[in-house]
């Protein structure tokens, strides 16, 4: 309780002290958001996730997203397959910037890179289970759609590359067997999230 | 019946007179909570389980709040036992206010976790705790008779699955209505 008072105060504190974004002056802002990832087109199903991130403002054209996710994806009601990404995207804004009472939409285009961690598990018999550290590539679009000066909803579609081997589900005759796969076939997903951001401090004014 | 009628109304109004004479409400630096019995229906059996669900969330402006709220399942509605036998669960996010003067329309997406677990499906089986990531979307309103209290209504949409000892799907609606408690703690 104490520290969501003071999370809300510190909050508080950084909105009423400091002016808001005007056109050409974007650069410093920091925000903090929620998200949560839909995951398409996977071998191994479709599956929902929950994260956060904070983004950092380069400049008028370029922001950054540093994001932490977990989902879960249902393989076939067979196999649990677990994702755990951290990483971080820069978003490129094609179009230049104006106030927020010009323009609500500000599309993007973003690429970046993260650090992934997958756990498959079988559904029927959790003692059969592999795990795997690997690193990916994420490229997409998107757009922030402004709700306030301060806060926007933001939609992305972005298609991630694993640059590791993943691990694959095989049928046995007395089961299903998880193990590395032999070769890194640059598999990966199609994640579409959908996050709220919060602009909560300048970090530097230029 | 009729007593507790009449003193509910007699606070409502003296709540709703008391408004007027008060400052605004709706600003930066509001603080409001509530606890209160929420059903919830799954939207692919029709099992009901009811929770109890609590909120805190601060409004940053008067159009933004921030909120984290949880819900700890204490009971099913129905004869016949569910298929879920927990499904504690918590969000946290923003939501977005449509504000005018003490009325308060609000929605928002917040993503959570649930931690759930099924009833097995033979008595030698050891049911296993999953932790779900799970999407939500909540619409509400919040009537703000005082500085002190107000009434709301929610519903919340939920979307996840639950993989652990066999699949079942989260998707589920719930609802919570009841009175909650207020403060501005900014000037």
């Amino acid at each position: 309780m104490r520290v969501f008072l003071f999370c809300i105060l510190v909050f508080s504190s950084f909105s009423m002290a400091q002016e808001l974004e005007s056109a050409g002056s974007n650069s410093g802002w920091f925000s903090l958001g929620v998200r949560s990832t839909v995951n398409l087109f996977d071998h191994d199903g479709t599956g929902i996730g929950s994260g956060g991130q904070f983004r950092i403002r380069l400049n008028d054209r370029l922001n950054t997203d540093w994001f932490a996710d977990y989902i879960t994806i249902n393989s076939n009601d067979e196999i649990r397959s677990e994702y755990l990404h951290i990483g971080w995207s820069v978003l490129f804004y094609p179009l230049p910037p104006k106030s927020y009472a010009e323009r609500r939409i500000q599309p993007y285009i973003l690429a970046g890179h993260c650090f992934d961690y997958n756990k498959k598990t079988l559904i029927a018999d959790p003692s059969v289970q592999a795990d795997r550290w690997g690193s990916a590539v994420q490229s997409g679009l998107g757009f922030h759609f402004f709700l306030s000066e301060r806060i926007d909803l933001s939609l992305t579609s972005q298609y991630m590359i694993h640059l590791t081997k993943a691990i694959d589900g095989h049928s046995h005759g007395n089961g299903i067997e998880l193990h590395a796969s032999e070769h890194s076939g640059l598999e990966g997903h199609l994640l579409t999230t959908v996050s709220l951001n919060y602009k909560i401090c300048r970090l530097w004014k230029r | 019946m009729e007593k507790i009628k009449m003193i509910f109304f007699t606070i409502f109004f003296a709540s709703c007179s008391l408004t007027g004479q008060t400052q605004e409400v709706l600003r930066t630096g509001l603080i409001r909570a509530q606890l209160t019995l929420s059903p919830g229906t799954f939207l692919n059996t029709d099992e009901s389980l009811v929770y109890l669900h609590g909120t805190l969330e601060a409004y940053t402006d008067s159009k933004i709040s921030l909120t984290g709220e949880g819900f700890l399942q204490v009971g099913q509605l129905g004869s016949e036992q569910s298929s879920i036998s927990q499904n504690h669960s918590v969000f946290f996010g923003f939501h977005y206010h449509f504000t005018r003067s003490n009325h308060d329309l609000y929605m928002g997406i917040q993503p959570g976790l649930s931690f759930t677990r099924l009833n097995p499906q033979e008595e030698t089986m050891e049911a296993q705790t999953g932790y779900n990531p799970v999407f939500s979307a909540a619409v509400g309103y919040n009537y703000y008779v005082g500085r002190f209290f107000h009434f709301f209504v929610q519903s919340r949409l939920i979307l996840g699955n639950h993989m652990v000892d066999r699949p079942y799907n989260l998707a589920e609606l719930r609802l919570s209505a009841g009175l909650g408690f207020n403060l501005n703690v900014l000037r």
